[in-house]
């Protein structure tokens, strides 16, 4: 075994000619269970006439492959190492094919030096939900449950949605996006070109206008800027949102609750949830730093290469998900790829490093992972995935496996594990109002 | 030697032909009329082996039914054949091909 580096080391295995021979033969076992050759039963054909038939380099193949990675763990085991990546393999042959070297080099957990991990100091945020919020919330469900009704009885007002055609013109030629026909949209003036909207108003449905206007010298399509334009309107149809009253009915509509208090109750609770979680987050990424801060020792370069990987490819799938063009993202960053990937570095260097270390604390205050642990984890994932348990279970084995859902529940149990043992501040309560009082 | 390969055609690789070569016992398919006489000259010849004795069946072609043959008699009839299994002198070994193609 050699160290290559802090965190790689390079470990040469000798296979010596017996092991290679048993490895063969089991080889050869293995493979003469599938081989049919007319006048031998299935499996009673000889290894010499195999050979012939097949070569020898077949069975060699085999037993290497069955052999290394056998060997490998062997010598992990021995020296102790914990891998934290697949590791790249040589084979080299000794005289005459007669024994094997293995060179194996594999990036290994580095050694880390635990310094005093439960004294930490935390401050915790407050959690409260003010009236406001929770009238807010309230009244975006309303929002929600807005329905659009047709207007006959005016002309158009601002906030309406209205379905209409137009032609437009500029020195009486047709330009490019100028026309539409059967187009809906709100009324709003900042959505138009300036004066678009207003003189619209209160046209009725049916009714015919002519709109003249002036693109703004800012207008994104750069052969308007500044252009004179005369449009066609013809107002196919005015309708307006309705918001429902706050009622009886309403609660019904858009929750299983029956009164508006129960409701308002009800939305406090959430918010209050989302809240606390929050301010366990806050304090979680406190922690976080603080442990980040203590400890230092070298970071296994594929980790992180990884890390940035996969930050870049979540970034890159968000934007395919809005659908928008990877560049996009790029120039509003004002960063090439290879920028974008320095930066991410950092956080993939803190991300690694966190994981590394919780793993670390967890094998020291031996926190396992239980099945109770791991069942409650799969109910929780279940839900949010809105599948059966049964049908969770089938697709992480699919997937990824159970290795990262284990990992990842033992990092939460370490976290709190370390959040208990931290002193935990707490500002005194401020002028927070209480859950009861609202009417 | 070409008449020695129209008396010996091929040789049979079978389990049980190879577990007779344990016995320097070795079988080929034979012209269907060749003597023994005739077979041990051949192997001789083509192998450079010294050859004991031979034993010889006549293999029946087995029938067949051939459901392609959409006839009132829907059967084949395999062509009959002679084998041949050969002792050689103790020590004595055939090779085909430069492998020894027979034991295990």
């Amino acid at each position: 075994m050699r160290k290559l580096a802090p965190t790689e080391v390079e470990l040469d295995i000798e296979v010596s000619e017996n092991d290679l021979n048993i490895a063969r033969e089991r080889a050869f076992q293995k493979l003469i269970k599938q081989y049919r050759l007319p006048g031998f039963r299935t499996g009673h054909v000889p290894r010499r006439i195999f050979e012939r038939q097949m070569g020898t380099e077949t069975i060699e193949h085999h037993a290497v492959e069955d052999l290394v990675p056998q060997a490998y763990t062997k010598a992990l085991k021995e020296h102790g190492l914990e891998p934290v990546d697949r590791p790249k393999i040589d084979l080299e042959r000794g005289e005459e094919g007669k024994n094997l070297h293995i060179k194996a080099t594999v990036a290994v957990r580095p050694e880390i030096a635990l310094v005093e991990y439960r004294d930490f100091e935390l401050e915790k945020q407050p959690v409260s939900v003010s009236d406001e919020e929770v009238e807010h919330s309230l009244e975006s469900l309303r929002k929600r449950a807005a329905s659009v009704e047709p207007v006959l009885d005016r002309g158009i007002r601002a906030g309406d949605i209205v379905t209409m055609n137009y032609a437009g013109k500029i020195d009486g030629e047709d330009f490019e996006g100028g026309s539409a026909a059967g187009h809906t949209t709100e009324i709003t003036p900042e959505r138009f070109v300036p004066g678009f909207a207003e003189q619209l108003y209160g046209a009725q449905a049916g009714e015919r206008r002519t709109v003249s206007v002036t693109f703004p010298t800012t207008y994104h399509a750069e052969a308007l800027q500044g252009k004179e334009a005369v449009f066609d309107v013809t107002i196919d149809e005015v309708k307006m949102a309705v918001y429902p009253q706050l009622d009886a009915a309403f609660v019904r509509q858009v929750s299983d609750k029956e009164t508006l208090e129960e409701l308002r109750a009800d939305i406090r609770r959430r918010l209050e949830a989302v809240a606390t979680a929050q301010s366990r987050e806050t304090m979680q990424k406190q922690l976080l730093e603080a442990l980040l801060e203590r400890h230092d020792f070298p970071l296994p370069e594929v980790l992180v290469d990884k890390e940035v990987e996969s930050l870049l490819a979540d970034a890159k799938g968000y934007m395919q998900r809005i659908g928008r063009p990877w560049e996009e993202y790029l120039s509003a960053k004002g960063v090439d790829e290879k920028g974008l990937q320095a930066e991410y570095r950092t956080e993939a260097e803190r991300r690694v490093k966190s994981g590394l270390l919780l793993e670390e604390i967890a094998k020291a205050e031996k926190i396992d992972v239980t099945t109770a642990d791991l069942e409650s984890e799969l109910d929780n994932l279940a839900r949010s995935y809105g599948r059966s348990r049964e049908a969770m279970i089938d697709l992480i084995r699919r997937n990824t496996g159970f290795e990262p859902l284990i990992g990842s529940v033992r990092k939460q149990k370490t976290v709190d594990f370390l959040l208990r043992s931290a002193a935990v501040r707490e500002p005194p309560p401020g002028m927070q109002s209480a859950a009861a009082g609202v009417a | 030697m070409p008449e020695a390969r129209a008396v010996v055609k091929r040789p049979i690789v079978t389990e049980k032909s190879v577990m007779q070569t344990a016995s320097s016992q070795y079988s080929f398919e034979v012209a269907a009329s060749a003597s023994k006489h005739r077979i041990k000259a051949a192997v001789q010849d083509i192998f450079r082996v010294k050859v004991l004795r031979v034993n010889t069946v006549s293999v029946r072609g087995k029938r067949k039914r051939d459901l392609r043959r959409r006839t009132a008699k829907p059967t084949v009839k395999h062509p009959d054949w002679k084998k041949a299994i050969v002792t050689l002198r103790e020590g004595d070994k055939i090779e085909l091909g430069g492998v020894n193609y027979f034991e295990s």
